[in-house]
């Protein structure tokens, strides 16, 4: 059900024989012009829902609205396009408030990056490989193809389903025996197939990606990086990378391999554009805008990585301080690396168990509970203050250190400490939005501790 | 078990979850009240399965999306629970930059909560659940009470799927099934939880019964009326 609601999921889902068919399409012949495409009613049915799945992530308030982002994000993938017009797209290239590392292209032209990518990409040719990549399938309308496809086997499952059904009903034993060959392998069977094409369509899309790239004079070799980068996340992997038919792309260290070979034999133009210091000048915003999407998709040590890489890039300001303080803050009982014994099959197994039966808060307080949580909490605790107390140094008016300070304290059950920062915070910034839950905390802190009981839950 | 009993049980079973309701302690107690309400955005599903595979039908759904915030209005309106209808209108969070990322930041952190709500709803009698009270960001004073999560997943089926699936002597599930939570604006405690089922998807109006119904345990003059 999770699956069914949650908002990355559920937009998955509205989008899912848009988005989801691109990873698994069969092979458009790369020799054909893309102009000999012939649109069916069912590929402009797909264009419209496209549309569609457009004006709702618009809607749902999932769309990064920053116009120097866009601008800069657009001016990349406008270089990884074709100049010529290309029937029923229309290029855009939209940033999305959405921390899994990741990008995607509806056929309709439209290609979204998550911020978490961004966040994670280092320069800008390897923004201009994912760009052109996504391209790719809209130039080689592979949605389509991989629509039509899906449509085709989809039809074939349900019949032979059926078949086996009614052979089930009324067949006797045989009939038994069939039924439950045919349901249980014959959707599988069918589905391998349809799955299967999926390596050979994501190397295309490496293939011409590699080729845009070359063609503006960015170096191919960093489409191997940011597969690298991709590798080398933050967050321990709950569940295993796809392997076999059933991957979204092919593996990412058979994609390091082929494009660092294929990288080695395309030629520059002119001389290699990486610009990794513009790229990180046009990204701040993007990162300091996922710091706190990571913390609240429990992702802490990504947003913790973020918020170092700010601070790396601008010691001096004092937001970034306040970023990595709540990343710190937002750890809890964690360690900014994951430890050994959290990476083992048995305890990922153990955490997901945990996971699906307690709710983000439990399962936060069961962590701190534990000796490992507590020792690595108060590590946090004085990262945390540290780091507060820097963006104070820095901008002594930064209202939001201050209440991170309280909400710090008062997590950490020091309440006389976390009232006079609250209290603080509510003198420097009496408009602020969440002025009134600090409002009535600071009510909540004062009944509990003049009644001498510790307060409920702090302030996130 | 035959294909008409797994139906003859589906079906029962899709009308429990119509009558299922729980309330917190607190709302039961009377130590809550819920006197006025905040209606979020609803997030709803309705895919129509085929013959060809499964697709999404992203405008149905908005239009029914659309539709439901009146509805839950008159129906919270019955149970003297007045709602404001105008803080998180579409037009309001369009010219609200701050105020559409918070209420987006805010869905999902429910939608991160929902699995357990909707796998243990007994739980919310025990007060068990909380969004923690970053729901107040978008209760400006403290003025609202409680705000309403609403979420729906509904199925219609092609007239090629029935016939195959008659084929293979099953009844493909049709219909909508509504989720609908009541979160405390200021503290973010579960409330209420209340399912509501109804047969046609692409129908919300003919859903108010079936709301009325699963606000019958919502304390209120609603609550007087029916008993």
């Amino acid at each position: 059900m999770k699956d069914r609601y949650s908002v990355r999921q559920q937009l998955t889902g509205v989008v899912f024989a848009l988005v989801v068919v691109f990873i698994c399409p069969r092979l458009a012949f790369a020799g054909d012009p893309v102009e000999a495409f012939k649109f069916t009613k069912v590929d402009l049915e797909l264009l419209d829902k496209a549309n569609q799945a457009d004006r709702e992530f618009e809607r749902k308030g999932l769309i990064f609205n920053d116009p120097d982002t866009a601008a800069y994000v657009e001016e990349i993938g406008k270089k990884m396009v074709p100049d010529t017009p290309l029937e029923n797209v229309t290029w855009r290239f939209r940033v999305l408030r959405e921390t899994e590392p990741n990008a995607f292209a509806l056929p309709n032209g439209t290609i979204y990056v998550n911020t978490g990518l961004l966040s994670l990409l280092r320069n800008e040719a390897q923004l201009a490989s994912v760009l052109g990549h996504e391209a790719t399938h809209v130039i080689r309308r592979h949605g389509y193809l991989e629509n039509r496809s899906y449509r085709k086997k989809m039809a074939t499952i349900n019949i032979l389903s059926a078949v086996g059904g009614a052979g089930g009903t009324g067949g006797g034993l045989i009939g038994v025996a069939v039924y439950g060959v045919l349901s249980a392998a014959v959707p599988g069977m069918v589905g391998a197939s349809i799955y299967g094409y999926s390596r050979e369509l994501e190397h295309e899309a490496d293939t011409y990606g590699l080729e845009a790239m070359a063609r503006n004079d960015y170096p191919p070799i960093q489409m191997a990086a940011t597969f690298e980068q991709l590798k080398s996340g933050y967050e321990v992997q709950l569940v295993k990378e796809g392997r076999g038919l059933y991957t979204d792309h092919p593996r990412l260290d058979d994609r390091i391999k082929y494009v660092g070979e294929m990288a080695d034999s395309l030629k520059l133009p002119g001389p290699p554009v990486v610009r990794a210091t513009e790229y990180s000048r046009q990204m701040r915003d993007v990162m300091r805008h996922d710091v706190p999407l990571e913390i609240l998709n429990n992702r802490a040590r990504t947003a913790l990585a973020v918020a170092t890489r700010l601070t790396e890039m601008n010691p001096d300001k004092s937001e970034d301080a306040y970023l990595l303080a709540e990343a710190y803050r937002a750890l809890g009982g964690r360690t900014p690396k994951p430890r050994p014994e959290e990476v083992t099959d048995s305890a990922k197994g153990a955490t997901r168990k945990q996971l699906s039966k307690m709710t983000p808060v439990e399962y936060e307080a069961a962590l701190r509970a534990t000796p490992e949580g507590k020792s690595a909490w108060a590590a946090n605790v004085t990262a945390a203050e540290a780091n507060y107390n820097r963006a104070l140094t820095l901008d002594p008016q930064n209202a939001q250190a201050v209440r991170g300070l309280g909400s710090l304290y008062d997590a950490d059950g020091k309440t006389a400490a976390a009232l006079e920062r609250y209290h603080k915070y509510l003198e420097m910034a009496p408009g602020a939005m969440d002025a009134y839950r600090i409002k009535r905390r600071v009510e909540e802190l004062e009944k509990s501790s003049t009644a001498g009981v510790a307060g409920s839950a702090a302030p996130h | 078990m035959s294909r008409f009993n797994v139906t003859a049980v589906l079906i029962l079973l899709l009308n429990a979850a119509g009558r299922a309701q729980f309330e917190h302690p607190d709302l039961k107690s009377g130590k809550a009240v819920v006197r006025t309400a905040m209606i979020l955005p609803p997030s709803i599903k309705i895919v129509k399965s085929g013959v060809k595979g499964n697709e999404t039908l992203t405008e149905e759904s908005h239009q029914v999306e659309i539709a439901l915030p009146p509805l839950l209005t008159s129906v919270l309106q019955e149970h003297q629970c007045s709602v404001n209808d105008k803080a998180l209108a579409s037009d309001a969070l369009a010219k609200d930059t701050e105020l559409q990322y918070a209420v987006a930041d805010l869905q999902k952190r429910f939608d991160e909560m929902f699995p357990q709500l909707e796998r243990k709803p007994k739980d919310v009698r025990k007060g068990r659940f909380t969004m923690g009270d970053e729901v107040a960001k978008i209760n400006p004073g403290g003025t609202v009470d409680a705000l309403v999560f609403v979420r729906g997943f509904g199925q219609v089926n092609t007239g090629g799927k029935v016939f195959l699936s008659a084929v293979a002597g099953v009844s493909p599930a049709s219909g909508i099934v509504y989720y609908i939570t009541v979160v405390d604006a200021r503290s973010g405690a579960v409330l209420y939880y209340a399912t509501a089922y109804r047969a046609n998807p692409k129908k919300p109006d003919e859903a108010i019964k079936s709301f009325q119904k699963s606000f019958k345990n919502f304390p209120g003059e609603g609550k007087k009326k029916e008993s």
